[in-house]
């Protein structure tokens, strides 16, 4: 069913995809001045076109040949003919069964949470700022996708950076107000952080990891000599082992690990949930931290390859494994006792990304990778659909009740029925309640590729993770519906307080998107048993051909998804049911000591980010601090002081010798041809 | 095509004109000729122009003035240095010229302002294109004593009137000392060639110091070479600001022309390196820390004027050096000699543009001082920000002109730390002392032009447009000297080769 030619014309959705939302940027920012609605459509337009071109690439999956790969000449170093070990890099799109999945998961959830955005963003000022950002979010998203290399990638990869950045403070102005507080800010106590500090961690905190990724992607270029994913996976098989790859893979994860916030370097996405619901969605949600999982997947051939030929490098798989589920475990008892609705998803995101991480690590350490990779995969794609539906129900909760905060909620369920729809499907898909969502599919795909690695204690690990999944889940769920309305939350809902108007459910525009995303959750639910199979056999056929394992492509055998679906649907009921009677039902329980300590211990997010502070953020403004003091204000104010005086001085006995009367004038030009004369007799002379 | 045109023609155009508008000036008494007046020096300027653009090709020409030959004769000699100062000395007469118009409006006199500027002109042109010393000492004479009269100009204020006869009284011991040295010369040699008289001195032995010593000493004070300053800091001050432009953009440049076009053709074979070094480094180092007990802004930039001076001469004595105590590196001479030259256009083209711009500060402001002058570039942009590039240029930042020609003066010298030759390694910590001081206190005055509050009032704007013409031309000219540098550099090393060349 090609019906393409593999031209750059043929292909130009591809490249299209992400041109578009950076004219419309451009536009956006022409047509700030002019018309509020313009911009707004044009806005949610250009995402739009990018989503339809996409839907035109994944026609092209059943009938191409893939990888289809287009490059043009870009940088061609002096010495790339041969002289120096740098190789050239080409500008190139990659268009094969992953980043076509990818694009049209970042394009169709973007072009809903746009259309969520008009209606959410109508009421703020300079919005012209928000929809720039967020076209060149999704332009530099799509950039990242379709690069063919590691250096083009790069620049997307930089430019969601400095996208999220900018959106995560978004309320730049930091306003203090208990308004604004309640809603900008994030966190309490001496954790609690204003939205432009926030931004900033989140940009140093994901640009620490970055820099080791170039360091790591420098030292595999010069270890394979090309910059493309496909050229390098090409290489890497000849030639034996090179003893950077190492490394240079374990570099390269830390670009991943910083992106895809996974320990260590986590924190800065639960604090980013500063910026507006759309962002945290879009963002830090659906599709930027997922950069991380699809770069781990990009390098996959190449480092699977590499480990067939040394097997050292199995270690850098079965360190993203360990970091997923290490994440996966951390974030979510974090998530279990969080009093922020936002701040629970989020930990939730980071949760979720840690078993797609974990996924993409047990792949690699064994022969039927096409599990776990496609499961990767596929949990990237359901969790994308019901984590953005999530966080754009949240948000329209956080309108309606002026707080962040989950005790300012509760007995919200007969007044906001849709959004409490809006929740509930996402949730139960969330937890992985079986068959009908599609978060249990791809759950359980990841779980069943843990199992047949033979990795227990992994296992053990995101077995835990699932009882704690649900547990947060459904307290949040309890919350924020059940129970009686809290005060400040009911005034609001019962149309007492000044945002009256915004009690119930939201306006169609914002309710719409929620609830297509939940539809689209349960569909993916619906049909997930051949959604696994399809797939399994197109990423395991696809991936196979890059790595050469050609074999037959089965899914592990029954017993095994039986006992997964099993054992995951135990944990489920174990995590489940005491939220369920604590939150829902009202049960009181007796508190126990050493189970508040467990809570603090996690609500104080096991002291990583207090850490994190005391060892890297503090010192630096100590330092600062002293340097300030004692190096400018002492040490070079007093050498400039000291420089200042004895010039002065010197300026002023050599002022007294001009004193501009002419007899002494004349007396000191004819001194001078004297001493000229004494000069050129006495040196030269001799 | 090259047309063959007399040295002399590019004279004749600012002499005519001075004749014909003190010939005319009985005639139009009335205050409306004015603007005729400029007309005719600016036309008589651009005439003399044109014809040293046309003569650039048939470099270098030489013409023999009346019926004896040499020895005795007068000769013009149009060498490629002597056509690049030229071609400065008319651009930058121009453009004081040009901004003379509405400066000058309120003074009288302007027929006798506009003919001295010419004569100084043509003065200048003279001593560019003299081939022997006699006819240099003549031309010497008419730019000095224009000079003067231009100083004083503003005759019923103290001020330039002191100033002027300080200037007369220490200029005419300089020029009398280097008439007796010419006389000297003359004496030895037989000649008054400049060509000739490298000859005819290498046997002369320790005799020929004394005239070395005083063309040093007569022409270094109107080079503004210490202990010879001190007139200096007087007249440029006292003079009307194109006036100074002049006298601080190009005069004080004819002094060490003509310390460099005697001493490295007629003196070759004398060692004069060493005191030149000395010179220029006490130059340097006295002018720049003079320049920090200045409140008046145009005392401020003549004092950076005789530090300038001290940069050209060092660069000269030190390209002197590295020719004779390291002949193997002769190249480096050349590129520290073409430093010197280049510094003179970079000099000539930032101090013009400094005291125009400060002019048009003075003429708007009403005032001197530094302190009162403080964000006076908020109130005109484009006379400040045109300072403002000056400043940087001269403070030697890059990528402006003065920073490639203090590099060229540096770059040899340290690329010949390694010799271990004392007086080199003495000039290089001097220049680069002198060169952070400098940039010390130019970028220091650049903030307190444009950043400070303005200390004026409102009603200070922008002068007329031809006014600000000039002195945006020359800022363009400052910048765009960078872009001209591939072609700069190679003329500015064939300069410095035939200027050192006869050795």
């Amino acid at each position: 069913m090609a019906v393409f030619s593999g031209d750059w014309i043929g292909l130009a959705p591809a490249w299209l995809c992400w041109l578009v939302p950076f004219a419309g940027a451009l536009i956006v920012l022409a047509l700030g001045k002019i018309s509020r609605k313009a911009m707004e459509s044009i806005g949610a337009a250009s995402v739009a076109a990018s989503a339809a071109l996409a839907l035109v690439m994944a026609t092209w999956i059943p009938g191409a040949d893939f990888p289809i790969r287009l490059t043009a000449p870009w940088v061609e170093l002096a010495g790339s003919s041969g002289d120096l070990p740098f190789p050239a890099i080409a500008f190139g799109i990659l268009v094969d069964p992953v980043s076509i999945i990818l694009a049209n998961v970042v394009a169709a959830v973007g072009a809903l949470i746009m259309v969520y955005s008009i209606r959410y963003m109508g009421e703020e000022p300079s919005t012209t700022r928000f929809w720039f950002l967020m076209d060149a979010f999704v332009g530099s998203m799509l950039f990242l996708v379709m690069s063919d290399n590691l250096v083009q990638m790069l620049f997307g990869w930089e430019g969601v950076g400095l996208c999220s950045y900018a959106l995560i403070g978004y309320w730049y102005r930091d306003s203090k107000d208990p308004k604004s507080w309640l809603t900008t800010w994030v966190g309490e106590g001496n954790e609690s952080y204003p939205p432009s500090h926030a931004g900033m961690k989140a940009f140093l905190m994901t640009r620490f990891g970055d820099v080791l990724m170039i360091a790591g992607v420098i030292l595999l270029a010069l270890s394979t000599g090309s910059f493309s994913f496909l050229e390098i996976a090409g290489r890497v098989g000849s030639g034996g082992s090179h003893p950077l790859l190492l490394p240079a893979s374990v570099l390269i994860l830390f670009g991943a690990i910083g992106k895809s916030a996974q320990l260590p370097l986590m924190e800065w996405l639960p604090d980013a949930m500063t910026g507006p619901a759309p962002v945290s969605a879009l963002i830090h949600a659906a599709t930027m931290v997922k950069a991380g999982v699809y770069l781990v997947a990009r390098v996959f051939p190449i480092f699977y390859i590499a480990a067939a030929a040394d097997p050292g490098l199995i270690r850098f798989f079965e360190i993203a494994a360990w970091v997923g589920a290490a994440t996966a475990f951390v974030s979510a008892t974090q998530a279990a006792v969080s009093t922020e609705l936002k701040k629970v998803l989020a930990y939730s995101t980071v949760s979720q990304i840690g078993y797609m991480m974990l996924a993409m690590g047990v792949a690699g350490t064994m022969a039927e990778f096409y599990i776990g990779y496609a499961g990767g995969i596929f949990h990237l794609m359901s969790h994308a659909v019901f984590k953005a539906a999530l966080f754009l129900a949240a948000g329209a909760v956080i309108h309606a009740t002026g707080s962040r905060f989950m005790h300012h909620m509760g007995g919200l369920r007969k007044r906001m029925p849709l959004t409490f729809l809006g929740v509930l499907i996402p949730s139960l898909s969330l937890m992985g309640v079986p068959i009908l969502f599609s978060g249990f599919w791809s759950k359980d795909m990841i779980l069943e590729a843990v199992l047949e690695s033979g990795n227990l204690p992994l296992l053990a690990v995101s077995l835990a993770t699932v009882s704690i999944t649900c547990f947060y889940t459904v307290r949040m769920v309890g919350k924020v519906f059940f129970g009686s309305p809290s005060a400040p939350a009911a005034a609001a809902v019962n149309g007492g307080g000044a945002d009256g108007h915004h009690a119930g459910d939201p306006s169609p525009l914002m309710s719409l998107p929620v609830l297509a995303l939940s539809a689209a959750t349960i569909a993916m639910g619906a049909l997930g048993v051949y959604e696994r199979e399809w797939l399994a056999r197109l990423l395991g056929g696809y991936i196979g051909s890059l790595v050469g394992v050609h074999g037959e492509i089965h899914l592990g055998d029954p017993a095994a998804q039986i006992m997964v679906s099993g054992a995951s649907l135990a944990f489920i009921v174990i995590g489940a049911v005491p939220a369920y009677l604590i939150y829902v039902r009202g049960m009181r329980i007796p508190t126990w000591r050493p189970l508040r300590s467990i809570g603090s211990f996690f609500a104080n997010r096991w002291y990583i980010n207090r850490a994190y502070y005391a060892l890297f953020v503090y010192p630096v403004f100590r330092l600062g601090g002293w340097i300030a003091d004692r190096v400018e204000e002492g040490a070079l104010r007093s050498a400039e002081r000291s420089a200042q005086s004895s010039l002065l001085w010197i300026v002023g006995r050599l002022k007294k010798t001009h004193t501009g009367g002419l007899n002494e004038n004349l007396i000191a030009a004819l001194a001078g041809m004297i001493l000229l004369v004494a000069m050129l007799l006495l040196v030269v002379v001799p | 095509m090259v047309i063959d045109l007399p040295v002399y023609l590019p004279l004749l155009p600012p002499l005519a004109g001075a004749v014909i508008l003190t010939a005319t000036s009985s005639l139009y008494r009335r205050r409306s000729y004015g603007a005729v007046r400029w007309l005719v020096s600016l036309a008589s300027l651009l005439a003399s122009l044109t014809f040293l653009v046309l003569m650039v090709p048939s470099v270098p020409a030489s013409y023999q003035l009346g019926v004896y030959g040499p020895p005795a004769g007068s000769c013009l000699r149009l060498d490629a240095l002597s056509a690049f100062l030229c071609l400065t000395a008319v651009a930058v007469t121009s453009l004081s010229v040009a901004f003379s118009y509405r400066y000058m409006e309120h003074d009288r006199g302007k027929n006798r302002y506009y003919s001295l500027m010419l004569l100084l002109t043509a003065g200048l042109l003279g001593v560019f294109v003299s081939g022997d010393l006699f006819t240099l000492f003549v031309f010497w004479e008419l730019m000095c004593i224009s000079s003067y009269a231009l100083v004083a100009f503003r005759k019923h204020e103290w001020e330039p009137l002191e100033a002027g006869f300080k200037y007369l009284v220490m200029s005419t011991v300089g020029s009398l000392v280097a008439l007796y040295g010419i006389s000297l010369i003359y004496g030895i040699a037989g000649t008054l060639e400049i060509s000739g008289i490298a000859e005819a001195l290498s046997g002369a032995g320790i005799v020929g110091y004394f005239p070395l010593a005083m063309i040093v000493t007569g022409f270094g004070v109107t080079a503004a070479i210490v202990p010879f300053h001190t007139w200096l800091p007087d007249a440029h001050p006292a003079a009307p600001s194109p006036v100074s432009a002049v006298l601080s953009g190009l005069v004080i440049k004819g002094g060490i022309y003509a310390i460099f076009r005697v001493l490295f053709t007629g003196f070759a074979s004398y060692g004069f390196a060493v005191p030149l070094i000395i010179l220029g480094a006490a130059t340097m180092t006295i002018g720049n820390l003079m320049v920090f007990a200045q409140q008046d802004i145009k005392r401020f930039f003549a004092y950076s004027s005789v530090a300038n001076m001290g940069l050209i001469l060092m660069a000269g004595g030190a390209a002197s050096r590295i020719a004779g105590a390291h002949p193997a590196d002769a190249g480096l001479a050349y590129i520290a000699m073409a430093g010197a030259i280049f510094h003179i256009l970079n000099h000539a083209l930032g101090k013009s543009l400094l005291f125009l711009s400060s002019g048009s500060m003075i003429h708007s402001a009403g005032t001197r001082s530094i302190q009162s002058l403080e964000g006076i570039a908020r109130r005109m942009p484009w006379s400040g920000g045109a300072m403002a590039i000056g400043l940087l240029s001269l403070a030697g930042i890059p990528p402006l002109g003065g920073f490639w020609s203090k590099l060229m003066v540096l770059a040899p010298l340290a690329a010949l730390l390694p010799a271990g030759d004392p007086a080199l390694a003495a000039a290089f910590a001097v220049v680069l002392a002198n060169s952070l001081i400098a940039a010390g206190y130019y970028t220091w005055l650049a903030q307190r032009i444009a950043f400070k509050p303005a200390a004026v009032p409102e009603s200070v704007g922008e002068p007329p447009a031809s006014m600000v013409v000039p002195v945006v031309i020359l800022s363009i000219m400052c910048i765009g000297v960078t872009f001209a540098l591939p072609w700069l550099i190679p003329v500015f090393e064939a300069i410095s080769r035939s200027l050192m060349g006869v050795r």
